[in-house]
């Protein structure tokens, strides 16, 4: 067994690279940040004497991104794949063309589509193959902020619906995550109207159920019923809300 | 990390000092919580790097594995490696082995006007002096390398020793200061009662158990930090004579016998009395602490005592513990007896610090900035000789002040 942990320098990814660690999981982490990626493996390496090596990749460029990725997951016969990653910009209104787009749908989709959509066969096919991907709930209805990357973690869910049927005949398991609120350096000091969950949490939860063919799961799980509330929303009503 | 932006922030480790030295009006708080990793470790050379927002209990969770400790630790476990360095924390064994500031092999400092500086006693040596007990003013410390000491067991033996005045437990821990691996005291402080009397710990390792055969004492989960509606779940304080009587009177009984309590029990002794905070309700308490010099602990008690048998003051808790330290710049260290007293939070506390800081005044002590949230720049400059010395390196080091807190601006530093 061995994992990939790609954005595991921050957030819930960090958390997941820790967790990995403690049960002593070999372990690559993956980030554009080369400071953090030497820093947190070094950290991993010596607190759990865990064999983790790192890669500096960079998810706006989808295809130097998944070759890379993928030749490693080949080489190391990396069969547990967390992907969460993500980016996103306050300029992200859909009402003018900003170079932030293109990132932030490369970032959010499409490296993690052409890096899963091209997986060598050998590890598409093995039975103990988990796929982790991480949505948002942000893209449960299209509003006036986050418009590209609603829009590609939108993409992104349907993305691992077909995943899931794709690699369920050989015994793999594609899970997809659409996370609440999950306290980072966004949430930091903000006041908001559900509590937010912790990384860590998010991150023992994931490794909890690895093995169970959850699809879709909402992480806090009452984000479902506030996300159905949202969807079923008369447009007029809808049009008039501010978040 | 932006390094141009030139506004006005203040780093903040865990946020658990007694005044504003996190935070202000117009600057940015800027959490180091997340720097929070080991970056190296040699257990032949007993050395350890890690950065800034690293808690203490998280290090002593890793470093006991090794049979390996951080001297000078302060009280809880939450608190940060960054947080006990820009405050020059202390501890229960800083008799032996100096204020937190003697741990710090070097630091890694990140100031916008100068980028990263390695700071250490032989490189930068001014930068390092004023960042360690420098309250965050000289930037952002990223990391740092600390000493470590080998454990001689996992258990610390407490026997305790009655004393009748402050006078005398200075004598004792001159005495016993050789002998001893954690020296501290309690003290009953009332009304028209002989004042001081009360207990000495003295705490040695027990080498009977060593490290291997204990292996349960090694930390398997750290106790979470406690959120301010916990600290303080009460509207109202419910201390008055008649509480703390009988808190007073528990705690004398449960220690008036030998006590054996892990290491990291002893160490983090506050983190046991977690309670005993939520008690004073959201009005909260004044610690005042200060370091008495041997010459002036008599005359100091008998004012201290003239004052409490005259006004209506409830000490809740009152504690020495034995320092042996040269004084510089705005480091809380000296010799002599430093004095902690808990008192809740009314109108006539308020006073009562007044009269602390005038007594300080008149007997050179040295009263503890960290700990108090109102204490005026008169009084430092007063008891501080280096307090402008520490002003003038520091404007030097950053004249624009970017690093700025309520501290240093009440203390114009």
């Amino acid at each position: 067994m061995r994992a990939i942990v790609i954005g595991g320098t921050s957030g819930v990814g960090r958390s997941i690279s820790e967790l990995l660690s403690e049960k002593k999981i070999p372990l690559t982490i993956v980030s554009s940040d080369h400071d953090e990626l030497e820093r947190l493996s070094r950290h991993l390496q010596i607190t759990h004497e865990n064999e983790v090596d790192f890669l500096k990749s960079d998810a706006r460029s989808p295809k130097e991104f998944s070759l890379a990725i993928n030749h490693l997951i080949s080489q190391k016969r990396i069969n547990l794949i967390f992907l969460p990653m993500g980016a996103s910009s306050e300029y992200d209104n859909g009402c003018s063309p900003h170079k932030n787009d293109t990132d932030i749908f490369n970032i959010n989709f499409l490296s993690i589509f052409y890096l899963l959509n091209s997986l060598p066969p050998e590890i598409r096919m093995m039975n103990s193959l988990r796929v982790v991907g991480f949505g948002s709930i942000a893209s449960s209805r299209g509003r006036d902020k986050n418009v590209m990357y609603s829009s590609a973690k939108g993409a992104l869910r349907i993305y691992f619906q077909s995943l899931r049927r794709l690699i369920y005949p050989h015994g793999g398991i594609a899970q997809f995550y659409i996370l609440g609120y999950v306290k980072s350096r966004q949430t930091y000091g903000k006041k908001l109207k559900f509590p937010a969950a912790s990384p860590h949490q998010v991150a023992k939860k994931i490794l909890n159920n690895l093995d169970n063919d959850l699809g879709e799961c909402y992480y806090p799980k009452y984000w479902a019923l506030i996300v159905f509330v949202i969807k079923v929303l008369p447009w007029k009503i809808f049009r008039q809300m501010k978040f | 990390m932006d390094s141009s932006v030139e506004n006005n922030r203040i780093p903040r480790g865990a946020g658990l000092s007694y005044c504003a030295a996190s935070f202000n009006k117009k600057s940015t708080s800027v959490s180091h919580l997340l720097l929070n990793r080991i970056i190296n470790f040699s257990e032949d050379e007993m050395i350890i790097e890690a950065e800034a927002g690293i808690r203490l209990g998280q290090l002593f969770q890793f470093l006991s594995k090794f049979e390996l400790y951080i001297a000078s630790q302060p009280g809880h476990s939450s608190i940060t490696l960054g947080g006990c360095i820009a405050a020059n924390t202390h501890g229960k064994d800083s008799f032996q082995k100096g204020s937190f500031s003697n741990q710090v092999e070097s630091i890694k400092l990140f100031h916008p006007s100068h980028g990263i500086i390695e700071a250490s006693r032989y490189t930068h040596p001014d930068i390092f002096e004023l960042t360690c007990g420098g309250f965050g003013l000289t930037g952002h410390i990223l990391s740092a390398k600390v000493k470590l000491n080998r454990f001689k067991s996992y258990i610390v033996n407490t026997s305790p020793e009655e004393t009748q005045g402050l006078d005398y437990t200075m004598k004792f821990f001159e005495e016993n200061s050789r002998n001893n691996d954690f020296m501290y005291s309690w003290h009953d402080i009332r009304k028209n009662k002989d004042f001081g009397v009360g207990i000495i710990f003295n705490g040695k390792f027990d080498k009977s158990i060593t490290a291997k055969n204990n292996s349960e004492h090694l930390i398997s989960k750290l106790n979470p930090p406690q959120s301010i509606k916990i600290r303080s779940p009460l509207p109202f304080g419910i201390f008055n004579s008649f509480t703390r009587f009988g808190i007073n009177t528990v705690f004398s009984l449960k220690n008036s016998s030998k006590i054996q309590n892990s290491l990291y029990k002893t160490i983090y002794a506050a983190e046991n009395f977690d309670y005993y905070f939520s008690l004073f309700g959201t009005k909260g308490f004044h610690e005042y602490q200060v370091i008495i010099p041997p010459t002036a602990i008599s005359y100091f008690a008998r004012e201290l005592k003239k004052y409490i048998d005259q006004n209506k003051i409830l000490i809740t808790l009152c504690s020495c513990k034995y320092f042996s330290e040269k004084r510089s710049l705005l480091r809380f260290r000296a010799d002599g007896l430093c004095l902690s007293l808990n008192f809740p939070r009314n109108a006539a506390s308020d006073k009562f610090c007044v009269f602390l800081d005038a007594l300080c005044i008149d007997t050179g002590s040295l009263p503890n900035i960290i700990k108090d949230s109102r204490i005026t720049k008169r009084t430092i400059d007063l008891c501080y000789p280096e307090a402008d010395f520490f002003r003038e390196r520091l404007h030097n080091f950053d004249p624009k002040h970017i690093f700025r807190s309520e501290l240093s601006d009440r203390l114009d530093l």
